[in-house]
């Protein structure tokens, strides 16, 4: 539970407020979404690694030719965010995505975009 | 004698101190070790993802019996004739030269939890500091009385996937028009609950492509109700119209056993006599798991919601068919989804990286017809002991034809992509 911000050990105290300020910075005008959403920053990138295996079930490497599951890693981070939150808020219809992206929250959002931001710059 | 036993509990004090800030796990010489039991979904998962994160700081070895493993989810694709027996069977190769994962491909006999090793059938042990077991499902015989090992090559079950599937295979292209093929399903819990009518819609595809529309399917099953009922009845009604019929436990009043000279399956009602009987018995968690302890009267392992790892020993994890997972279902995806908490978890207790919340999900898609496929998936977290669901869904009845072929679809390119998961 290390880092966790939701964990109420001591240790973890200062991660949970680092992320009390990144979730007040999610709520300012900050760069654009296609849709308009502000794009959220300063998520954590060991959790959006934690969290992107389960995306890598189902989201096939780029190259790969089977099946109708678009690609992932490379995605430009605002475009990443601005599916996801389109799923979310229902816009787009897939059962699947809706599913996942209804138990993922603000700070999962973030910390995904940040993991595959940091993928894209490689 | 009195120094000697000062200087036994200095040491012992300072180990239990240094347990208090360090990694549970510091060898002083080599790296911590992981065994995994089991090369399927949930044991390909989590040598892949441990070996992958852990980059070098971890020993892993995986001990699957199998050079080549044959995936049970698409083999029902297989009997449909959409797939090759080949397109669904995997090697280790990857996971051994890609990352430095030690595949033995040997039979694991036992595991002596007392001296964390496990005792392969040569005699040979390979030592743990964490042991991850996903043995899959053994298949109780006796649940259906007559059945056995020797009568499935008489009436295949076909429920652990490779010479099984191809025995079914070839007998139900053998079907011929107007014959009868008898299913006995299976009681819960089981490996795939979709499975058994999904199969069902897969004979009914190869015996109408051959314009055998006048052979008949007849389910028998032991529950009241199954896995996408609607959906597959609707689907059964409109592309194979009269050719397959289910009936539950209160039009049969029980199954009373097969006789696999005769052909026949007894039941309370009747008896039904098949060309070809498929007989999938009810499940256990695999006989390694109950030899050493590991399951409960259910036949299954407890684990801890949090993080897969065993409710009575905690160098010990199980993942997949066997473990006792909440409201997730026994499938491949359910496997992968719990291999990555637990390798997260085994990480975390082996080298003291961060380790987070667990988190899981499964989607099974199930195909009814070319281009007609169905899914019911959900997410879970721990609460209340157990893992359970927080959120589902399941395709309806009478979508469009395109979100159906859409379906099936993502079921293709999610195989590819679980498949480079569990196979590097």
């Amino acid at each position: 539970m290390k880092g966790v911000p939701r964990s109420t050990d001591s240790e973890a105290r200062r991660p949970a407020i680092l992320a009390a300020s990144s979730l007040l910075a999610l709520l300012l005008p900050l760069p654009a979404s296609a849709s308009g959403e502000p794009v959220p920053t300063g998520g954590d990138p060991a959790y959006g690694e934690y969290l992107s295996s389960q995306c890598v079930t189902c989201h096939r490497k780029p190259g790969a030719t089977d099946g109708n599951i678009p690609p992932i890693v490379g995605l430009p981070p605002a475009a990443f965010v601005d599916a996801l939150l389109a799923y979310k808020n229902g816009e787009r219809a897939n059962q699947v995505m809706r599913n996942v992206t209804s138990a993922l929250g603000v700070e999962e959002i973030a910390a995904l975009a940040a993991y595959f931001a940091s993928l894209s710059t490689d | 004698m009195l120094p000697l036993t000062r200087r036994r509990f200095a040491f012992a004090a300072g180990t239990a101190l240094a347990g208090l800030t360090a990694p549970r796990i510091l060898r002083a010489q080599g790296k911590p070790r992981v065994v995994v039991i089991g090369g399927g979904a949930g044991g390909g998962t989590a040598a892949h993802q441990i070996a992958k994160d852990s980059a070098g700081a971890i020993d892993v070895t995986l001990i699957e019996q199998n050079k080549r493993y044959t995936t049970c989810f698409f083999s029902n694709l297989y009997l449909g004739g959409y797939r090759d027996l080949e397109s669904i069977t995997h090697g280790y190769d990857k996971l051994a030269s890609g990352y430095g994962i030690a595949v033995v491909n040997a039979r694991a006999a036992a595991i002596d939890r007392a001296a964390r090793q496990v005792v392969m059938a040569d005699g040979s042990k390979i030592p743990y500091d964490r042991l991850l077991v996903s043995p899959g499902i053994d298949l109780i015989w006796d649940s259906v009385p007559g059945y056995s090992e020797a009568a499935s090559e008489v009436m295949p079950h076909a429920w652990k996937a490779g010479p099984q599937t191809r025995l079914l295979k070839a007998r139900l292209d053998a079907v011929e028009n107007g014959q009868q093929i008898v299913m006995v399903a299976p009681p819960n819990p089981y490996r795939c609950p979709p499975g058994p009518y999904e199969r069902a819609s897969m004979m009914a595809h190869v015996l109408k492509a051959k314009g055998h529309t006048g052979a008949k399917i007849v389910i028998l099953d032991p529950k009241p109700k199954f896995s996408k009922q609607g959906l597959f009845a609707e689907g059964w009604e409109k592309h194979y119209p009269g050719m397959v019929e289910w009936y539950g436990p209160d039009v049969h009043g029980g199954i009373k056993g097969v006789d696999p000279a005769a052909g026949t399956v007894q039941t309370d009602f009747d008896t039904f006599k098949g060309a070809l009987v498929n007989v999938i018995p009810a499940q256990r968690a695999g006989a390694i798991a109950a030899e050493a302890g590991l399951t409960d009267a259910s036949g299954f392992c407890p684990i801890d919601p949090a993080s897969m790892r065993s409710k009575v020993d905690e160098a010990v994890f199980v993942v997949g068919d066997a473990s006792i997972a909440g409201d997730m279902p026994k499938s491949a995806f359910s496997a992968n989804s719990q291999a990555k908490v637990a390798a997260m978890t085994i990480r975390g207790d082996l080298t003291g990286s961060r380790t987070f919340p667990a988190r899981y999900s499964n989607t099974c898609w199930s195909l009814i017809e070319t281009d007609d496929g169905v899914k019911v998936g959900a997410q879970y977290s721990p609460a209340d002991g157990k893992i359970a669901s927080t959120t589902s869904f399941v395709s309806k009845t009478g979508e469009p034809a395109d979100l159906r072929r859409d379906n099936y679809g993502e079921s293709v390119g999610w195989y590819e992509s679980i498949t480079t998961d569990i196979f590097g």
